[in-house]
């Protein structure tokens, strides 16, 4: 039964149901061998989900929860990568081991088709020297390309879409708080 | 002197000039009458209230007719007053033969009352003849808004009883008007009567040189409405549009496409804004119109035109060829196109004869978002055979969705105030012996025996959670805050009157 004591909660935990916390992120990476496929390894914070040499296009799917108020960091890392992966003629890169991120999807939608945060955000950190690239989509060394994203992760890239990309004003959509304490009163009491 | 002045007074959406006086200028000239257009509305937000939505909204929300307010009181406010003082100098300064007020939702319906007024009072000698869908509707709180008139069900018909119209239409007046104005002594009015004309295709294209088109609140470039057809192939159980528009009706693909193009070359209009009850109606007329406006785009290089309106969800199988389709709504400049979701509970989608799933949603959306198509959903909770889990399922959906509105693919989710029983739905029609317990003057009071524990404190609830799901999820809204203050409004002013009715409800 709803009364005036209970109703706050009761909105709460209902309005609770609808968010998410299962996740379903897509990586569709290239690797490119050179002396050898690249090794690669994709985590979430500090799950490792797949750890593996490949070569050419290819999906990695990976279902995972996130509670709410934490950071989530996608990893795309690449490791054992020596001088000798790398082919130079003439002062030129003519063939490379790399791991490139074509796109990142999230339960359906890119990151990247929409600069939603993609190449804001994303940031690559050197093995050896930690050395921070920025805007970049994949691991050209050995270290990690990564992604941050907060959690709750929809409601957060909502309000940067709206706010940085869309500019899209969105209406005021609270009652002031005696108008509302005044309604819940002559409903509820 | 003028045959025809034709107006419409607030509240009006201020984000395109009205279509109807648009449209009736052009039908009024080639039948060989002059006539001139104003929009008080705009001219009012623009003049009055220099252009402050804020301030716009604050001082008309008495012309709403959502709260118990005196005629007097309404007359005599700042904005009561610049309708009178605008209407006398405009009928001095035109010296029109015959006043048209245009009462386009019930919203309108005070102001219209209003200008009536005035003119009959000021200028006995001038005909008056109104129209629009709002009419259709009553008249609320008249105890309190002027016990001496004559009480009539519907706003048309009170305005001609009390002698402040001649006569009304509501219905396809493209034709009639004309009559009219030729015949004062033609009548189409009438309680619950619907003018249905299907010759309303061949009309001339709407003539917006009288409204000051470049003073609208435009949310992207200049917007022109038009119409490319009447009436819905759906029979949903909660609307009247069948009961008003008839039989679906509508123009050839290439007209429509062409009139687009007339409205991009004449006005500069860089969306348009179809008033359709749906554009989609006849598939194949659609999908004529977004290959002819795609191909005319492409060889024109007009390549900025967008258009906008509402959009059924089709089942996902009657969509012939979706790879071609989606590209070809895409190349014609689809946007932010309305779709009526209603709910989120395949059973509730059923009971309201939706004709379609909740699955057909989603792969409408997801094609959407494929091909860069935007468009907002609107929902309403608490409809008359919705249980709390039956809700809860439309809960599970913003769930689902809200990756869409993460990547433009959804840019508006409103959710209306909750269910009102319009009067010639099938709902509406509904009685006590089918279960449903409605107030006679207030459609929004109502109690479905079927589905008992859906009484005014859960519709309240379920009203609320959606409000808080929309904080939760940063879900891009608009009418939200206006339409809590509705729900707002409405409980603080009527809360004994249903009470009254829960209570009388038991006894029973």
């Amino acid at each position: 039964m709803l009364t005036l004591k209970n109703i706050e909660s009761e909105i709460e935990k209902y309005a609770g149901k609808a968010e998410l916390y299962q996740y379903k992120f897509q990586l569709d990476l290239t690797g490119s061998s050179c002396n050898g496929d690249p090794h690669m390894y994709i985590m979430i914070n500090d799950q490792i989900f797949y750890d593996e040499k490949f070569t050419g296009h290819k999906s990695f799917i990976i279902d995972h929860a996130l509670p709410k108020d934490i950071e989530c960091s996608i990893i795309v890392g690449l490791k054992n990568k020596t001088a000798n992966n790398t082919l130079i003629q003439n002062d030129r890169i003519v063939k490379d081991q790399f791991v490139r991120v074509d796109n990142l999807k999230i339960n359906q939608i890119s990151l990247k088709k929409n600069n939603l945060y993609f190449w804001d955000h994303s940031k690559f950190v050197k093995q050896d020297s930690k050395h921070i690239v920025s805007q970049t989509d994949g691991a050209y060394y050995s270290g990690e390309w990564m992604l941050t994203l907060p959690t709750p992760i929809f409601p957060y890239l909502s309000k940067y879409f709206n706010d940085k990309i869309k500019d899209y004003n969105v209406d005021k959509t609270s009652l002031d708080a005696d108008k509302r304490a005044e309604l819940l009163r002559v409903v509820y009491d | 002197m003028t045959d025809f002045l034709l107006i419409t007074g607030p509240i009006r959406d201020l984000t395109f000039p009205p279509m109807a006086l648009a449209q009736l200028k052009s039908i009024s000239e080639t039948a060989g009458f002059s006539c001139r257009t104003r929009d008080y509305n705009q001219k009012y937000f623009r003049e009055q209230c220099n252009k402050n939505k804020d301030i716009f909204y604050d001082n008309t929300k008495i012309f709403g007719n959502i709260l118990p307010i005196p005629y007097d009181e309404i007359a005599s406010s700042s904005c009561g007053q610049w309708l009178t003082k605008q209407i006398i100098e405009d009928i001095n300064e035109y010296n029109p033969k015959v006043v048209g007020v245009s009462s386009f939702s019930r919203y309108n319906n005070v102001s219209c009352v209003h200008l009536c007024r005035v003119i009959k009072e000021n200028f006995p000698n001038i005909k008056v003849i109104t129209g629009g869908y709002g009419l259709h509707n009553p008249l609320n709180y008249l105890d309190t808004f002027d016990k001496d008139l004559i009480v009539e069900p519907e706003v048309g018909e009170l305005l001609k009883t009390n002698q402040f119209c001649d006569t009304y239409i509501i219905g396809d007046a493209e034709h009639k008007l004309v009559e009219w104005l030729r015949d004062h002594t033609v009548d189409y009015s009438g309680v619950g009567r619907r003018v249905i004309d299907s010759n309303w295709t061949e009309t001339p294209y709407a003539d917006f040189h009288d409204l000051d088109i470049h003073n609208y609140e435009y949310h992207k470039g200049l917007t022109l409405p038009m119409t490319g057809s009447k009436g819905c192939v759906r029979k949903c159980t909660f609307c009247d549009i069948p009961h008003n528009f008839g039989a679906f009706s509508f123009k050839k693909g290439r007209s429509i496409a062409d009139e687009v193009i007339h409205l991009y070359e004449t006005y500069g209009a860089k969306t348009i804004y179809f008033t359709d009850s749906l554009v989609n109606g006849s598939l194949r007329a659609f999908i004529d119109y977004v290959e002819t406006l795609a191909d005319l785009k492409q060889k024109k290089g007009y390549h900025d035109i967008k258009w906008t309106g509402q959009y059924i969800v089709r089942p996902s199988h009657q969509i012939p060829d979706p790879t071609n389709y989606y590209a070809l709504l895409r190349d014609s400049g689809a946007e932010g196109l309305t779709i009526g979701v209603e709910s989120g509970s395949n059973k509730v989608l059923a009971d309201m004869k939706k004709k379609c799933t909740v699955d057909d949603i989603y792969t409408e959306i997801n094609y959407f978002s494929d091909y860069d198509i935007s468009c907002g959903l609107l929902l309403f909770p608490a409809f008359p055979t919705e249980t709390r889990e039956d809700f809860m399922e439309t809960v599970n959906m913003m769930k689902n969705l809200q990756p869409y509105w993460c990547n433009g693919t959804i840019n508006l989710v409103n959710f209306n105030v909750y269910y009102g029983n319009e009067s010639y739905s099938e709902w509406g029609k509904k009685t006590e012996e089918d279960g449903m317990y409605s107030h006679p003057q207030d459609n929004a009071l109502w109690w479905y025996r079927h589905n008992p524990d859906l009484d005014y404190k859960e519709m309240v609830f379920r009203r609320l959670v959606l409000n808080a799901i929309v904080k939760k999820l940063n879900i891009p809204t608009y009418h939200e805050f206006s339409h809590l203050t509705q729900i707002h409004n409405y409980f603080t002013t009527n809360i004994e009157k249903v009470k009254k009715f829960h209570a009388d409800i038991k006894k029973h």
